[in-house]
């Protein structure tokens, strides 16, 4: 694919999709259901309109609360109220990483993009330590050709040159 | 600061197959986008650090406040001073279904308690209830 082709792709997915502002759920959420359960009309779309059911262990929860020793007692309730914040920041960033991923058309969200989408919000900041060893995604309009082939291992060796150190641990 | 350097303890980290799972439901949308393994050990490392964040925050609203425990009012706090005062609102709805579920429960427990009889007077009248039981099921056959 020449690069022109791929330029005007990651147009199209931009006019498609904004990585700064998540879509709004097709439906109102807040008029359904149509009457009763009026907290719900509260609720602001940090779920992006995503229903998870898969829930996290509440006893795995606790304990990592508690492996902090300045942590003690905590209500029977707080795993369970910190289980959903971590359900609602998991949809945050996977879909932020996915969208990186496909404003650069790829399909395969590679470290790299999850880098991305927490150094662009500073929501994310406490994530850097975390990050910092991951090697940067090449910026989505220049140096296209070089990972035309398709393979994310390649690019992802081309990006390490850079911070070689940092990313030998890995 | 890494899970990697604490080696095989998956206690304080997150269930691999649990993280993927959320991670499909998430992407489910938009399938056709797959998220490589090294990308889902990344988040989980972030999942722990968030959930050391939050917690450490509520920790320190609680001991403001001279509790020893920390509630959900005190995640709440923490959560809107980290910047994440969006998610409060779904916070406050799962609390209430877990308390509503809780009180439920006790409810089921004390239905026998309610019943405000002894533990002797209820077996009789289980007894009673077979009893006639017994005799409507065999009654017709003598007849």
């Amino acid at each position: 694919m020449p690069p022109q082709t791929r330029g005007r792709r990651v147009q199209y997915e931009e006019d498609d999709y904004t990585p700064e502002s998540p879509p709004e759920p097709a439906h109102d959420y807040s008029s359904f259901p149509p009457d009763g359960n009026s907290d719900s009309s509260a609720n602001t779309n940090a779920d992006l309109g995503i229903i998870v059911k898969t829930k996290f262990p509440v006893a795995r929860i606790k304990r990592i609360m508690q492996a902090d020793e300045d942590v003690g007692k905590v209500a029977q309730v707080t795993p369970v109220a910190v289980s959903k914040a971590l359900e609602l920041f998991m949809i945050n960033l996977v879909t932020k990483a996915a969208s990186e991923a496909r404003s650069r058309g790829q399909k395969r969200v590679t470290p790299a993009h999850l880098k991305q989408a927490i150094t662009s919000d500073t929501q994310f900041d406490f994530l850097e330590d975390v990050v910092k060893k991951i090697a940067d995604a090449p910026a989505a309009t220049e140096k296209m050709d070089e990972d035309e082939s398709g393979e994310p291992k390649k690019r992802k060796g081309a990006g390490r040159r850079k911070k070689k150190e940092d990313s030998e641990e890995l | 600061m890494s899970d990697r350097e604490f080696g095989g303890n998956d206690e304080l980290s997150l269930p691999k197959a649990t993280v993927q799972k959320i991670i499909t439901e998430i992407l489910n949308k938009d399938s056709g986008t797959a998220f490589a393994k090294d990308t889902r050990d990344v988040l989980i490392e972030c999942c722990v650090e968030f959930i050391t964040l939050i917690s450490s925050e509520a920790n320190e609203i609680a001991e403001k406040e001279a509790k020893k425990t920390i509630a959900c009012e005190h995640v709440t706090k923490a959560l809107e001073e980290l910047g994440f005062s969006d998610y409060v609102s779904h916070i406050l709805d799962v609390s209430k279904d877990f308390k509503a579920a809780q009180v439920n429960r006790e409810k089921k427990q004390s239905k026998i308690e309610q019943s405000g009889l002894t533990e002797e007077e209820l077996i009789r009248q289980q007894e009673e209830l077979f009893a006639s039981a017994t005799s409507k099921f065999t009654g017709p056959g003598e007849e």
